[in-house]
């Protein structure tokens, strides 16, 4: 049996708003005033959050993983670096995955190492650093060039690197990013660097880029079918670098809810579909912006694909193809084992809050996967 | 789709190493046609009618489809020095030099570089310049089929729109899908304007008309007022039942403004 670590995940939803704006704002994102944004009810949010993430710690997750939107009632966190700070402090086993710092978005690459090697520092070496290239709409809400999206994310990613490895000072001219000195004092604890990850859903330019790098690749919660697809597009393009894939290297985002009985977790798993799929309604243009792919028709039609409303499958059918888990202890351990073993991912990252759901009944699910089902999933 | 039909030929011209594709016919005085944000759309009314007193020749601005992109363009002003060699190297000279949307913003940084081979030059619904009260809308994160519908004062009355957009746009891929992109390479930030031109524009010394539709909803007329109050001895006129892309909707009214300007 292979080793999984298991990590807690919430997008720390805003729940405060009005349902009924969906009405006029069917995609929730860029154009959706902020007027409906409450910062009483976001302070408590976050605390709640921050809380829950306590939970995790102490109930026995491996990691906790963070992340990171913009103009996005359905992630509070505009900064991931912040989460990531706070949980630095407040939990002490857990590692940090943050999945990820949207690089392209990035107008200082630099900082970021430095405030990256902050967060591995206080949390004495406990920063999984994800890097991702961000949706669409993270580019508009940033204001940086969707065009430049994948030379960003490319150059941004080896500026973090030569900042985390080679000894300053040096000089950095690149085609987007220009310094005259790199030298921070401010560098991480694990050497030579912390472990980085790398979470797509189906474009295969970045499984490639992930697999040359050696660099764990998470899906986040594509259909498994297609999941596969991606996985086997790593394993052949390790075996052209001339290593061998293992489980370490393969990660997958699912979204499970466990409470005491069936009928409790059955009610509250619908709170995944709290958005009604409004991620899936967003404007091509915000979604995949010219540019921000390869003027590639079949690319862009597959990351649609996979962006369609959640809420189109029945809630029944989202379970059967494990789009969706939720049950008792022992009806998910069973399932989460299946899918663990037939994608033989090294990471799970357990989607285990959203929406509505309450801190009890989510405190519940937490303890109820700290004393029943991680163990159960570790011992087979 | 059926092409206006007036006899053209297609051609590549030398730009440095770059080969750049030139629909040309007509005859008279040369008429360098720059294309806009809608990227190429091919042969157009508007470049029939113009034939009629100029040779067109009516680019595929690199990195719209057509022509590849020089990795050294990823500006407006790159665009305009692009031209200006393009000018040169063909020797053309008395080059009436019409820019439309954003084609409009790469002739005024043309003219503002040099206005040695140019005749007269003509703006129409030009970007380039902020405006100071209203916005230029933002075509880049509008759905493509609205922003055509927006161009257009009324899409039903134009035959252009209905050979053209008559059916719906594919919403990926193609030369459009390149053209977007290059456009937001160029003018994603700031959005579809350079803050320095203004002050450029009293440099340029050529006979200029500026040209607006009355209904444009895509760029303000204030920055036609802009471009007249900037380029010395400028003129503004505006078209009626028109919307931004001109070219499109008014072809005859154009061509006629136009042809009307350089004549003098």
């Amino acid at each position: 049996m292979f080793k999984t670590d298991y990590y807690y995940f919430s997008e720390q939803p805003y729940t405060a708003y009005d349902p009924a704006i969906q009405a006029e704002h069917p995609s929730l994102r860029l154009l959706t005033p902020n007027s409906n944004f409450d910062p009483q009810a976001a302070s408590e949010l976050f605390s709640r959050y921050h809380d829950e993430y306590q939970i995790a710690d102490e109930s026995g997750f491996d990691g906790i993983m963070i992340n990171e939107h913009h103009t996005a009632p359905f992630c509070m966190q505009a900064s991931i670096n912040i989460t990531g700070a706070v949980l630095a402090k407040i939990t002490k086993r857990a590692k940090i995955l943050m999945l990820g710092a949207p690089l392209p978005v990035v107008e200082n690459p630099l900082r970021l190492a430095e405030e990256l090697g902050m967060i591995d520092c206080i949390s004495k070496g406990r920063l999984i650093s994800g890097f991702v290239r961000g949706g669409g709409v993270e580019s508009l809400a940033n204001n940086v060039n969707p065009a430049y999206n994948r030379e960003r994310f490319e150059e941004a990613h080896d500026l973090i690197i030569a900042t985390w490895t080679k000894p300053g000072p040096f000089r950095w001219e690149g085609k987007h990013f220009q310094y005259r000195v790199v030298n921070p004092w401010s560098l991480p604890l694990q050497k030579p660097h912390p472990l980085i990850m790398v979470p797509g859903t189906a474009s295969p330019e970045t499984v490639v880029w992930a697999a040359r790098h050696r660099y764990p690749y998470v899906v986040l919660g594509s259909f498994l079918e297609q999941t596969q697809e991606l996985i086997e597009i790593y394993r052949e393009t390790a075996a052209e670098e001339g290593y061998e894939m293992g489980p370490q290297h393969i990660g997958y985002l699912i979204r499970v809810f466990v409470a005491d009985t069936e009928e409790k977790a059955q009610q509250e798993g619908m709170n995944f579909f709290w958005q009604k799929g409004s991620l899936g309604k967003q404007p091509r243009e915000w979604m995949a912006p010219p540019g921000y792919a390869t003027v590639d028709v079949a690319g862009i039609r597959r990351l649609r694909a996979v962006s369609k409303p959640f809420d189109t499958l029945a809630y029944q059918e989202a379970q059967d193809n494990y789009q969706v888990v939720v049950g008792t202890p022992d009806t998910v351990t069973e399932k989460l084992r299946y899918v663990r073993d037939l994608l033989g991912v090294g990471h799970m990252c357990l989607w285990a809050m959203d929406g509505y759901m309450s801190h009890k009944d989510t405190a519940r699910c937490i303890e109820l996967f700290g004393k029943e089902v991680l163990p159960a999933l570790r011992a087979r | 789709m059926t092409t206006p039909a007036h006899p053209f030929t297609e051609q590549r011209l030398s730009v440095g190493p770059a080969q750049l594709l030139v629909r040309r016919t007509g005859s008279g005085g040369p008429a360098l046609v720059l294309h806009g944000e809608e990227g190429d759309e091919g042969w157009l009314a508007f470049h029939s009618a113009l034939a009629a007193s100029h040779e067109v020749l009516a680019p595929s601005h690199p990195g719209y489809g057509s022509t590849e992109c020089p990795e050294w363009i990823s500006e407006v002003r790159h665009q305009a020095a692009f031209y200006q060699w393009f000018l040169q190297q063909h020797d053309l000279r008395g080059v009436d030099l019409i820019g439309v949307g954003l084609g409009g913003w790469i002739a005024a940084a043309m003219a503002v570089m040099s206005t040695e081979r140019l005749a007269h030059l003509v703006l129409v619904g030009a970007m380039g310049v902020k405006p100071e009260r209203g916005e230029i809308f933002d075509i880049f994160i509008t759905p493509w089929q609205q922003v055509i519908d927006r161009s257009f004062h009324d899409p039903k009355a134009s035959p252009e729109y209905q050979r053209l957009y008559g059916t719906p746009v594919p919403e990926f891929g193609g030369a459009r899908e390149a053209g977007k992109t290059m456009s937001i390479r160029m003018a994603f930030r700031p959005y579809m304007y350079d803050p320095v031109l203004p002050g450029m524009l009293g440099k340029v010394q050529v006979p200029t008309l500026v040209v607006w539709g009355d209904d444009d909803r895509i760029t303000p007329i204030e920055c036609g007022e802009i471009y007249r109050q900037g380029i010395p001895g400028a003129q503004l006129r505006t078209l009626p039942r028109c919307g931004h892309w001109a070219h499109m909707e008014q072809p005859d009214a154009l061509a006629a403004v136009i042809r009307d300007f350089t004549a003098r």
